[in-house]
């Protein structure tokens, strides 16, 4: 690389250090540049590699502190010291944020800063450079041709250069030639696109809305703001719907809700893709429950004590699933609830042996016990005083069925501590289907034994306290959202693809010509490609130069 | 359609590894051709055989034609596929990656007609036929689109940018190793491959496209998930993952914007020792093999390992 060995004279530093040039030099350096856009490259790598904590958890401290011990199994000794850096929560952290606000700085600086230079090399740029350029430009050519000066200014005009005479001196002629000056405002437009990206972003972290609300049909309309008021929106499901195909493979996901506010209601249909627009807002399908039943309780003088939706909330116990056949007729097929419990002796319930009944269509019963042991589910049938291991897809056969354990399956569980009629308040509720895909409730706490409930049917306590399952219901989990800032982000979009269109395929030029009658040089300067100069010595040759070409022009 | 589809996907990849051997068969003929020059000199007649530079052309045609050939029958597969299974087939990781494979083998071929140069196809054959390799690995079963997913035009639209953008990143890639194996600009390790300054070139001009592309990609991505999800933007392991992606060729234009070590950017080097700040300046085209090995993490690595709101996207 050619270097100028001249001193060369700098500007004073001055007494002391000046803050604000230092911070200003820095933010507009492109080595600094490039240093914060791999640093923010390198901080996306890392949070997408290492799992990052899932949102609903990352305010409640304890569901935090349970899913960090899950991540110590893969990262051990690591993990205390990973979470404190904050590498499971990297987008939230304060070096990232601290990181982002740099970077917007540096492009905010950067879009001011070169906004009046571009604007100079547009309407002023320099005419003339000295001799020395022409043989130290790295896009330079060097022919001889005939047609002088005249010919080039025609051909780069036919090649829509804007060409001027500089300058006439020493037998030599000077040109100056453009094209498409206008586009070096480019990546002006395409670094302010990025601002407008960030501006777009606060405005949604400050002032957007964001509310998830999980609606089950039924149940009464629920408030979308915290605080009442007058502009209070409430929205109330009217169906949520899943539909599956033969295979069981879902297909559509979507919710008919009510929304209203004061007098004013809109019902209308929200799906996955299309929300649901309704008073400013956009109401998104975001999930789909289905573990959900309702519940109505009367005491003994028959007074209505409970009547509404029992939420699994996906709360779930682990049980077997078991296929029982009668010669070729199968009998009974469906997870097993827990009806009971044998007391394994030791604090806790590691050791303890959950029960269930298997009642098979043709009246016969078969008890089945299991444990959780080492994170598997180990079920055994119990037969008189002995037990038959099930081990999973192994048959056995006991009263003259053939009794298959197929897979472990979860059902919906839930312990509700204050439920009305319960021996001590506290009532243990699964929500298993049968065979034929109906659920039911089994209850343990409320009498002796484990009660089941039928969908419609009521069951009296001996308190005299009445349960009636209400069937399951389904409920979806909706979005509420108002988000002023993306308007700014698709300006932004349209901003960066006008800019990066313009950069990129703007074929800018700008090129200084020395012509004297026995040779021509030129120099030029191309962001967009690395062969302008070969490009300028093919221009010699359409000029009907024949020494133009260097070898490199001719062998890729 | 659908047995079609297979077919032509299996047409295609034997095309590709014809066209893989008559690349590799291209380049080297330029490079095992040896010429003989005779001298009658005192001593005698001397023979001399010196490597002759220029490929067997008609090597370089066939291999062209079969390269189209495999472009034709992707095509085609990507065309039966789409009609068996009513949608834009991008919804899995066959779908994708044979879509990709196509991509990148038209993009290829469409770079190597305007650099009118074919010894790229030495880099580029063998990741067509990788993909396809890779294709082979995945389920093909046709299963119905999930809700997610059952937005025809948007749909059709991101997925299709990013997997153009990808291909196109993909030939920038090519060109970025025929470079650097050539050890840079001015440099010429294999007078068999194409030059340094032809490769960067073509690196440069793919990016040129593929930059855009993945912005637009990104964008569209973003849009979808605003109307679908409420929100543009949720650091989402694969929408991360595609901007990590499109920053490392942010970072690539800016490296070459700047000369000199990185630490040696007022204030930094104050803090980075001097002997540091010399190894701190990589050729800026390791910034287009950083790309590329994103690019791979973003299609396959999120897909198969990081689990995400892109995760129904998966095999």
């Amino acid at each position: 690389m050619a270097t100028d060995a001249r001193p060369v004279a700098k500007a004073s530093p001055g007494p002391g250090l000046d803050p604000f040039r230092a911070a200003w030099n820095l933010l507009t350096n492109v080595k600094f540049a490039l240093l914060l856009v791999g640093t923010a490259t390198a901080a996306g790598l890392v949070g997408v590699v290492i799992p990052q904590v899932p949102a609903p958890m990352r305010s409640n401290p304890a569901a935090k502190a349970a899913w960090l011990e899950l991540q110590r199994h893969d990262y051990g000794s690591l993990t205390t010291s990973m979470d404190r850096l904050g590498l499971f929560d990297v987008f939230h952290t304060a070096w990232f944020n601290g990181l982002w606000i740099v970077i917007v700085a540096a492009v905010t600086v950067c879009t001011v800063s070169r906004f009046m230079p571009t604007a100079r090399s547009v309407h002023r740029p320099p005419r003339t450079v000295g001799d020395g350029y022409f043989e130290a430009a790295h896009h330079r050519a060097s022919f001889s041709h005939a047609g002088g000066a005249e010919a080039i200014e025609r051909e780069l005009r036919r090649r829509r250069y804007r060409v001027e005479r500089t300058a006439e001196r020493g037998g030599a002629t000077y040109l100056f030639a453009e094209r498409f000056a206008w586009s070096q405002y480019g990546t002006f437009v395409s670094h302010l696109a990025l601002l407008m990206l960030l501006v777009g972003g606060l405005l949604t972290k400050l002032v957007g809305f964001d509310r998830t609300l999980a609606l089950a049909e039924t149940a009464s309309a629920a408030p979308v703001f915290t605080d009442p008021g007058p502009g209070q929106i409430f929205v109330r499901m009217v169906d949520a719907y899943r539909g599956q195909d033969g295979s069981g493979n879902i297909v559509d996901y979507h919710s008919i809700i009510e929304v209203r506010r004061g007098d004013e209601a809109k019902t209308c249909k929200t799906t996955v893709n299309d929300p649901c627009h309704a008073f400013g807002y956009k109401i998104h399908q975001a999930a789909f429950f289905d573990d959900i039943g309702r519940l109505r309780v009367t005491g003994p003088d028959g007074r209505v004590l409970f009547d509404d939706v029992l939420d699994f909330n996906a709360k779930a116990t682990a049980v077997p699933h078991i296929v029982a056949r009668k010669g070729a007729a199968t009998v009974f097929d469906a997870p097993v609830a827990q009806t009971g419990t044998i007391d394994g002796g030791a604090a806790g319930a590691a050791d303890d042996i959950a029960l269930g009944t298997v009642r098979t269509s043709e009246g016969d019963s078969l008890l089945v016990g299991w444990r959780v042991v080492g994170g598997t589910l180990k079920a055994f049938l119990f037969t008189g005083s002995d037990g038959l291991d099930l081990a999973p897809g192994v048959p056995v056969t006991e009263q003259g069925l053939t009794v298959e354990m197929t897979r472990a399956q979860t059902i919906p569980a839930i312990t509700i501590d204050d439920m009305p009629g319960a021996a001590d308040g506290r009532a243990v509720i699964q929500m298993p289907v049968d065979s034929s895909g109906a659920a039911f409730l089994v209850a343990a706490g409320i009498d002796e034994g484990a009660v089941v409930l039928r969908e419609g049917a009521n069951y009296v306590s001996s308190q005299g306290y009445g349960y009636t399952f209400g069937g399951r219901i389904e409920a979806s989990g909706v979005s509420v959202r108002r988000d002023p800032g993306d308007t700014f982000i698709w300006i932004a979009v349209a901003m960066a693809m006008l800019g990066l269109g313009v950069t990129f395929y703007v074929p800018r030029r700008r090129l200084w010509v020395r012509v004297t009658p026995g040779r021509t040089w030129m120099a030029g300067q191309a962001e967009r490609t690395t062969r302008f100069g070969r490009e300028l010595r093919q221009l010699g040759v359409a000029l009907g130069s024949t020494d133009a070409l260097r070898p490199e022009d001719l062998e890729d | 359609m659908a047995d079609l589809s297979i077919y032509l996907f299996w047409t295609g990849l034997a095309t590709s590894l014809l066209a893989g051997g008559l690349y590799v068969g291209y380049v080297l003929s330029g490079t095992v051709a040896l010429r003989r020059f005779s001298a009658q000199t005192e001593a005698g007649t001397v023979t001399v055989s010196t490597p002759v530079l220029t490929a067997n052309p008609g090597t370089g045609r066939l291999a062209t034609a079969f390269l189209g050939m495999t472009v034709a029958a992707l095509a085609g597969a990507v065309a039966s596929r789409w009609a068996a299974v009513d949608h834009a087939p991008v919804a899995n990781l066959y779908e994708f990656t044979v879509a990709f494979a196509f991509g990148i083998a038209a993009a290829y071929m469409a770079f190597e007609g305007w650099s009118r140069q074919r010894r790229f196809g030495i880099v580029a054959m063998p990741i067509v036929i990788a993909m396809l390799l890779i294709a082979t690995q995945f389920p093909s079963e046709i299963v119905p689109l999930i809700p997610a997913l059952q937005n025809g035009p948007l749909m059709t639209l991101h997925v299709s940018v990013m997997m153009i953008s990808y291909a196109v990143l993909t030939v920038a890639f090519c060109g970025a190793v025929v470079y650097l194996a050539q050890g840079g600009e001015g440099h010429r390790r294999f007078r068999s491959l194409p030059s340094a300054e032809a490769a960067a070139d073509l690196a440069h001009k793919a990016v040129m496209v593929g930059f855009p592309l993945l912005a637009l990609g990104i964008a569209l991505g973003a849009w979808w998930a605003n109307s679908a999800w409420g929100r543009y933007w949720g650091w989402d392991p694969k929408e991360t993952s595609a901007l990590v992606t499109w920053l490392s060729v942010a970072a690539y234009f800016h490296a070459r914007a700047g000369t000199g070590s990185v630490a040696s950017a007022p204030g930094i080097r104050r803090v980075v020792p001097k002997s540091w700040r010399r190894g701190w300046r990589p050729d800026p085209m390791w910034w287009l093999v950083a790309m590329w090995a994103l690019v791979m993490f973003t299609y396959f690595g999120v897909n198969l390992w990081v689990s995400g709101l892109h995760s129904y996207a998966g095999v």
